[in-house]
């Protein structure tokens, strides 16, 4: 009966741990309920790779090629990619509302805002937030906003923001400088 | 290797019958419910039942025939579980906020929309007449209605969809 | 008749806006991806030799001389494996294509907007 019991309860703390565990995971996975937006876009863009599918993509990957390589060496510590992106005929298509509600999902004291860009020539925002947890990035959520497009990018896992910077280098873009040391 | 053959010439023949129909089966469902997810659902259901049925089916002609006919009638099924919009009356809709005269492209778009807010039986009328170019008589026997009915349908709808249009033009000016 | 030509005209934007479209790319695979997984089902199944008559009815499109149901049951498994494996690899390929290009569309998409942003704060730090 004892053995019973124990057993009960272990089981019972087990699942208690998979569920907090789970919870956290799933907080740096956001919900991106934007589907009413695709009825509005002249154009739309939905990628949605959890953690089996980015290892199955990994495999088609050519470690021969700089950008690939690149990309295969990133993904090994990410658990998913989830990117909506809308373009619109016209303005007002988008509301604050509907990026209230990703925003609203980064008020845990684990998610903080990092830089914030505006752009005056062509009205688009960006802001790229990060869920740090015990010194490591554990998600990262791009959103580019503007007045006829709107971008979110919400990138889960152990995420390297330097090599995510780096990949600047690649595609085609120009490399920017690491700065040398923190100045006084 | 009869067999063999036999298990493959059955796969090729539901191969060719896909490869020929899949726009027709798709664009049916696609022009009807305006959604490119169910309307792959749909089209995917219906070919999985023509697989199911193939010992049933009499010539290439009768494939056509049966495809369209099933298409059809899934995707008024697909329409009435679906509980987003109401089916509404085309006199009742709204007039799209005018934003400015339309361009020749985009009156292909503003009449797929128009379209879809018909209701069921005269916006299936019209996608068959329109899209297929089927006669009344071929979409009477195809829906199960009568010829008359069919032609009451494309009539009115064509002459909603004409009223509807020239009032947008009308009310740019 | 200039009624009857406005009418004719009206037709032909009608025929414009409803012209077939095609499904996705992958539609064909996924469809036949389903279909062999079931008859790979269908084989599997306890099924007596010559015990089901030939389907009642009109002929079938062609001429296939041993119904399915028919067949031996290691013969239609045997045939069924060989087109699940040449099927099913050629569809894991193409699916591994298409989630590969959707990583590399995202990792673009997430490198472009922070070098974007890496170089409009170079251009402020002074």
């Amino acid at each position: 009966m004892k053995t019973t019991r124990s057993l009960a309860l272990t089981g019972a703390l087990a699942c208690a741990i998979a569920a907090a565990l789970c919870a956290q995971l799933c907080a740096q996975q956001l919900k991106l309920n934007l589907d009413h937006l695709a009825a509005k876009a002249s154009d739309s863009v939905d990628v949605s790779l959890n953690n089996s599918m980015l290892q199955f993509a990994g495999k088609f990957l050519d470690g021969k090629d700089p950008d690939e390589a690149a990309v295969k060496k990133l993904i090994v510590g990410i658990d998913g990619i989830y990117i909506r992106q809308f373009e619109f005929k016209q303005e007002g298509a988008w509301s604050q509302a509907d990026l209230d509600q990703i925003l609203n999902q980064m008020k845990a004291p684990d998610w903080s805002r990092i830089v914030g860009v505006k752009s005056a020539e062509d009205g688009e925002n960006t802001e790229v937030h990060v869920c740090n947890q015990n010194g490591k990035v554990t998600g990262v959520v791009i959103l580019v906003s503007a007045p006829k497009r709107l971008t979110v990018a919400n990138i889960v896992g152990n995420v390297s923001l330097d090599s995510l910077a780096d990949l600047g280098g690649h595609f085609g873009l120009p490399r920017m400088e690491q700065p040398k040391g923190k100045k006084k | 290797m009869t067999e063999l053959e036999s298990v493959v010439q059955t796969g090729d023949d539901f191969a060719a019958l896909m490869r020929e129909h899949r726009a027709m089966v798709f664009s049916v469902a696609y022009h009807f419910l305006r959604d490119r997810d169910t309307a792959e659902e749909i089209a995917q259901d219906v070919f999985l039942s023509l697989h199911r049925n193939l010992g049933a089916i009499q010539s290439a002609a009768h494939a056509g025939f049966w495809l369209r006919k099933v298409a059809v009638q899934r995707s008024i099924d697909a329409s009435r579980k679906r509980m987003r919009r109401p089916q509404v009356a085309l006199e009742d809709v709204a007039e799209p906020v005018a934003r400015g005269v339309p361009a020749d492209p985009m009156l292909g778009e503003m009449l797929r929309r128009l379209i879809a807010t018909l209701p069921e039986t005269p916006r299936m009328v019209v996608i068959l007449r329109y899209q297929e170019d089927l006669d009344p008589s071929e979409i009477a026997n195809l829906m199960a209605i009568p010829v008359g009915t069919v032609k009451s349908h494309l009539q009115r709808s064509l002459a909603l969809l004409r009223e509807k249009l020239a009032r947008r033009g009308v009310r740019e000016e | 008749m200039d009624w009857l030509e406005d009418e004719l005209k009206f037709e032909d934007e009608l025929r414009k806006a409803l012209q077939r479209q095609e499904p996705s790319p992958d539609f064909e695979a996924r469809v036949t991806s389903t279909v062999r997984s079931k008859v790979t089902a269908a084989a599997g199944q306890r099924r007596p030799v010559f015990s089901r008559p030939l389907a009642p009815g009109p002929r079938p499109l062609s001429p296939v001389p041993w119904p399915l149901g028919l067949m031996p049951r290691w013969l239609a498994t045997a045939a069924a494996v060989l087109v699940i494996t040449s099927a099913g690899a050629g569809y894991r390929y193409h699916r591994g294509h298409v989630a590969k290009e959707q990583v590399m569309f995202a990792m673009r998409l997430a490198g472009s907007q922070l070098n974007r942003i890496q170089m409009q704060m170079k251009a402020v730090r002074p």
